[in-house]
């Protein structure tokens, strides 16, 4: 054996440390670090405990229909029970949220953001890459929320496809779909209703539909999203909430704490209010 | 309601009902955790993603995607 770690032990619960576990314990029982190493080409990793706990919102959001194969999707599914468990779990102190998603499931999407707007723990949003459509209200759940500066968000539309009765109380149920998503942005972001249908109804931006892109640094200065950052600066910002204490700590240019907690307990007491 | 950049013809040009890789994806307990697999025969299964929101278990090479494991 090249290297002893005596913490290793073959008698190990599997539901207590299933890291230590073997993958096929038929085969590999007396599976022993130096086994670990021929295997991967690693060492046993050491136990890491995460009090924060993150989720990605990847490709489709996925509600009511299942889709195809060919789409990556993020079911609802699954996305809600882990919510519940981060928030009933007195382990986990904080939630971060990474978004890279084309959109997706209406409602599906909008119970996504409603959970995590509810969540009583600091929660931090991130996009990377793209938060488009049904994204947005995710992003700008959270009680703080960061964009890359070059992911993108596409502000456009709802629509009815398919075969549609075309009466009055069609238009007037895709009115209130779209209102139910606008009302939500409003009120967990800086930005107006009146921007945000402006810019939704924009023309000459997008190829094929009308709407806008919102690009990084665009984000915030529309007032979607909070801060142009990266996984330092949300880290940062979840740990400061984590730890009020330490905010001395955070670099300078990484966000005006000040002005942080501010806005968190301001959505706080929306939340309170609703 | 679908509201997505991609246009639903392209979203649904696949088979609706999920098409034949997703009818052998399974999600399991997996030590502990719950990862979705595909089925493979006589009861082994590849990993295809690990579902948790602890990122130290994507630490794990255990539940690294493309391992095959054994479901009983």
């Amino acid at each position: 054996m090249l290297i002893d770690i005596p913490a290793f032990s073959n008698e190990i619960n599997p539901d207590v440390m299933p890291e230590n576990e073997p993958a096929d314990d038929s085969q590999n029982s007396q599976e022993e670090p130096a086994d670990n190493l021929e295997q991967y080409g690693e060492l046993m990793l050491p136990k890491v405990t995460s009090d924060i706990h993150v989720i990605t919102v990847i490709g489709q959001i996925e509600g009511h229909l299942v889709m195809p194969s060919q789409n990556k999707a993020t079911k609802y599914e699954h996305v809600i029970p882990q919510l519940v468990a981060v928030e009933q779990s007195p382990d986990i102190k904080g939630l971060m949220v990474i978004l890279n998603t084309v959109g997706g499931d209406v409602e599906a999407g909008l119970a996504i953001a409603e959970i995590i707007a509810s969540m009583t723990k600091p929660t931090v949003s991130l996009v990377l890459g793209g938060g488009h459509s049904i994204g947005v209200p995710i992003a700008v759940a959270a009680d703080r929320s960061f964009i890359s500066s070059t992911a993108t968000m596409t502000i456009h539309p709802i629509r009815l496809t398919g075969m549609v009765v075309g009466v009055q109380q069609s238009f007037d149920y895709l009115e209130k779909m779209q209102d139910r998503v606008v009302n939500f942005i409003t009120e967990h972001s800086n930005i107006s209703a009146r921007e945000f249908k402006r810019l939704m109804m924009t023309t000459g931006e997008l190829a094929r539909d009308v709407g806008t892109v919102v690009v990084g640094k665009g984000a915030v200065e529309c007032g979607l999203i909070d801060e142009v950052g990266g996984l330092d600066s949300a880290m940062a910002y979840l740990r400061s909430q984590i730890n009020p204490q330490d905010k001395d700590t955070m670099e300078p240019g990484k966000g005006d704490m000040a002005r942080d907690l501010e806005h968190h307990s301001r959505k706080r007491n929306f939340q309170r209010r609703r | 309601m679908i509201w997505s950049i991609i246009p639903e013809n392209v979203i649904f040009s696949g088979d609706v009902n999920g098409g034949v890789d997703n009818e052998k994806l399974q999600q399991v307990d997996y030590l502990g955790k719950k990862v979705l697999v595909r089925l493979g025969t006589n009861r082994s299964a590849q990993i295809v993603s690990l579902l948790s929101t602890d990122p130290a278990d994507f630490l794990s090479p255990r539940f690294s995607p493309g391992t095959q494991i054994d479901i009983r």
